[in-house]
Formats: C-alpha cells, sequence, structure tokens
C-alpha cells in the first residue's frame, strides 16, 4: 500500500477533493498523478469523487432562490452610497437621500426604466414613505396611512418583510392612473416604493390590513409574505371583486366566498 | 479600489452564500447592502484604501446573516415550515414548472439545513471559491483537515438530497 491510501486501502476521497480544488503541493500531486495512471480502481474512485462534485454544484444551482435583478442591485448600491438603508426605524430623509443619490450618481448602475419611473414619482410629488402613525401605549392600534404611486410596467411586486399575527392584503385591479394603498388598524408599519413595487416594513406581532387598488395597466402582482413562497395575482384571475392575501398564512381567498386556494 | 468596484466584485458571490446559508433571497439581498453600509460606515463611500479581505467580507455577512436570523426566529420556523409548500397561484401560471423549481428549491434547503453550520459553511465557502486554508481559518480547523472534511459533508449532502427528493 502506497502512502497515498488511507487505511481502508484506497484512496482517502479527502485527498481526492484536494487534488480536484489544486491545493495539493506540487510533489504530492505528481506522486498521486502518477498513481492515477497505474491504478484503475484509483482512477474511478477519482472519477466518482469529480461526478459527485458536479451533481451537487448543478442542485445547488438549481435550488438557489432567485437572484436581484441589475435594478435591484443598483438601488443597493446607492442605498449604500447614501449610508442609509430603508427599515422600521429609519428616517424619510435617509430614503429620500438615498433615491436622489440614486438619481444623481448612479445613472450607469441604474437601468433606464427604472430610472424613467423614479424621476416620475419624484417629479410627481407622490409616493415616498409614508409612516402610519404609532399607538399610545396602552391603546390599540387605530392609525391609518395611505399612498400612491405609478408603476413604469404591467407587474408590480408587493413585499411584506414579516409574516404577520393577522389582518390580510386586499388586492383589486382597478382602473386608475395609480397604485393607491391603504392601511388600517396598523402600529408601526412603514411603506416604502422602490425596487418595482411597495414593500412594507411590518412586525410579526401586528394585525393590520392594507387594500391596494392596482392602476389600470398593472397586470400582474406577485406578493412577498416574510419568507412564505410569492403569491403571483393576474388581473383576469383575481376578477372585478378581487383577492385576499392572508397575512399570517400567505393564503389566497376570494373576498366573498373566504374559501382558502 | 473604489466602493462600486468592491461590491461590484463581491454582491453576487456574497448574495449567493447568504441566500444559500440561509434559503431567503429576499433577507440575503438585505444582507449584501448591510455588509456594505457597515464599510461605508467605517471607511466612507469613496476610494476604499485597504480594502478588506473577500474572506472578511464573507465573514462579516456571516455574522449579520446570523444575527439577524436570531432576531427573526419566529419567521425562519414559518419559513422552514413554507419552504415544502407548493406555492397557491391562480390558474394562470405554468403550474407544472413552478412545481418543479418550488420542489427542487426544497429539496436543496431541506439538504442543507441537515448539515451543521460548520458543514455547511465548508461546503458553500468552498462552491465560493475559497482556499482550504481560507474555509480552515473560518470554520477553525487545520487546512490539512479541510479536505477530509469536506469530502464528508459533501457525502452527507449528497445522501440528504436523495433522502428529501424521495421523501
Amino acid at each position: 500500500m502506497s502512502a497515498l491510501h488511507g487505511p481502508s486501502g484506497t484512496l482517502e476521497p479527502g485527498l481526492l477533493l484536494r487534488r480536484l480544488d489544486g491545493e495539493l503541493a506540487r510533489a504530492e500531486a505528481d506522486a498521486l498523478d502518477r498513481h492515477l495512471a497505474s491504478c484503475e480502481a484509483c482512477r474511478e474512485l477519482a472519477a466518482a469523487v469529480e461526478s459527485q462534485d458536479r451533481r451537487l454544484k448543478e442542485a445547488l444551482r438549481k435550488g438557489d432562490p432567485e437572484a436581484p435583478g441589475a435594478e435591484e442591485w443598483g438601488a443597493v448600491l446607492a442605498t449604500v452610497r447614501a449610508g442609509a438603508a430603508p427599515g422600521p426605524r429609519r428616517s424619510r430623509l435617509l430614503v429620500a437621500a438615498g433615491w436622489a443619490v440614486a438619481l444623481l450618481g448612479v445613472a450607469t448602475a441604474v437601468s433606464p426604466p427604472l430610472r424613467a419611473w423614479v424621476a416620475e414619482w419624484w417629479a410627481d410629488g407622490v409616493g415616498g414613505p409614508e409612516r402610519v402613525p404609532a399607538a399610545p401605549a396602552g391603546e390599540a392600534a387605530l392609525g391609518e396611512a395611505a399612498l400612491a404611486f405609478r408603476p413604469s410596467g404591467d407587474a408590480v411586486e408587493v413585499r411584506f418583510e414579516s409574516v404577520q399575527a393577522g389582518g390580510a392584503l386586499s388586492v383589486r385591479f382597478g382602473d386608475g392612473d395609480r397604485v393607491a394603498v391603504a392601511v388600517t388598524g396598523g402600529g408601526s408599519e412603514r411603506l416604502a416604493v422602490g425596487g418595482g413595487g411597495l414593500r412594507v416594513a411590518n412586525d410579526p406581532a401586528s394585525r393590520a390590513s392594507y387594500d391596494i387598488s392596482l392602476s389600470s395597466g398593472v397586470e400582474r402582482v406577485s406578493v412577498r409574505v416574510g419568507g412564505l413562497p410569492p403569491v403571483v395575482l393576474t388581473r383576469s384571475g383575481a376578477g372585478r371583486g378581487g383577492v385576499v392575501v392572508d397575512l399570517e398564512r400567505g393564503t389566497v381567498r376570494k373576498p366573498a366566498s373566504g374559501g382558502e386556494h | 479600489m473604489t466602493l462600486e468596484e468592491l461590491f461590484e466584485r463581491h454582491h453576487e458571490g456574497l448574495f449567493r452564500f447568504v441566500a444559500r446559508m440561509t434559503g431567503d433571497g429576499d433577507f440575503a439581498k438585505d444582507i449584501v447592502q448591510e455588509t456594505f453600509l457597515n464599510i461605508t460606515r467605517r471607511k466612507g463611500n469613496g476610494v476604499v484604501s485597504n480594502p478588506p479581505s473577500k474572506a472578511w467580507l464573507f465573514q462579516l455577512a456571516s455574522n449579520l446573516a446570523r444575527s439577524g436570523l436570531r432576531k427573526r426566529d419566529r419567521r425562519l420556523r414559518l419559513l422552514r415550515e413554507g419552504s415544502h409548500r407548493v406555492p397557491t397561484a391562480p390558474p394562470e401560471r405554468a403550474p407544472d414548472v413552478e412545481v418543479e423549481r418550488a420542489e427542487a428549491r426544497a429539496a436543496v434547503r431541506a439538504a442543507l439545513d441537515g448539515l451543521s453550520e460548520k458543514e455547511r459553511t465548508l461546503v458553500l465557502m468552498r462552491e465560493e471559491g475559497f482556499a482550504h486554508r481560507e474555509i480552515a481559518e473560518a470554520v477553525g480547523t487545520t487546512t490539512g483537515a479541510v479536505g477530509t472534511m469536506l469530502a464528508r459533508a459533501l457525502a452527507k449532502l449528497e445522501t440528504r438530497l436523495a433522502e428529501a427528493r424521495t421523501s
């Protein structure tokens, strides 16, 4: 048995992996290659290690969550450069400053559709984060907030940071020229427009409900609630009455029947 | 090196690493943002003299991810429950394709979750092209031991994947 073999008499998989990763010293690598040239069983083992590596790489790739696109990464970079990030406790000024940097300084990183959409939103004076007033201690959260924005394409994403203890999202495909959002029963939720839609920084204990009326050009909305699989709703599928998304379970139902999908 | 160059060089690998560690793409994007914000706060947002090493960036991202997940215990529990669900969708979606994709993701998620944190770090750092010396530093072992530990972790991952697909 050569020095390359383990106690079992076969080459150690760890050694073959180090060879695959280019981690062997020159002398070690040469000795191993000379052995593989003369030993069919060890050659088969080396091939099995390489084959396993390829299979696992492919499996990992297939299991990857969808990566953000160039627009989203541009917005992230803009936020980093502004030194602020949208979140439950961030000020409106910092978020607005982040978008101003995106307009002025990130021209090469931001794609034309996003630039156009942000410019339109900014020039209109609508959109921007609306803070739901925090409830005074000891009282139920009865604050309301609303905002409207104009999306650039026919698809909108609505992303809730967290699954909630209760509450629902009512979605209607409307005929207006803007997406209108209203919150009821809220406490400290924050709404922000960006990244292709609406982002809601909500709390797991929240029972707030949200009403979204989509503008006439929107045909499709993707709703993400915390880490639950996204729900995709279409104008033709939702019908006139719209749909309701349960913010605790991420399930979808029609408003009248109450039956879940 | 400018902040933009540093971001351009590492943001995709950081995202992929954290997304595979946690199974949550949105969370991973937030962690990438937070990682670079950390640099901005330390070094400003112009030229970054003495740019941090790739290993340092990934270690920071790992720490931020771990810290973020601890704060979201309830959400993580629901994420694990939800990751095996077939997405509900109106009939207009291509259900077979979506179900197949969701099942593939769920199988990989279950397989990765079946590894210990050290094994997961070993495997995922290797996927991001780290040298065994750097992986050894990250998990607290010797460079020589990394090959053997990796081989065991990969074999375990393959077994878990096969189990997840048939369950």
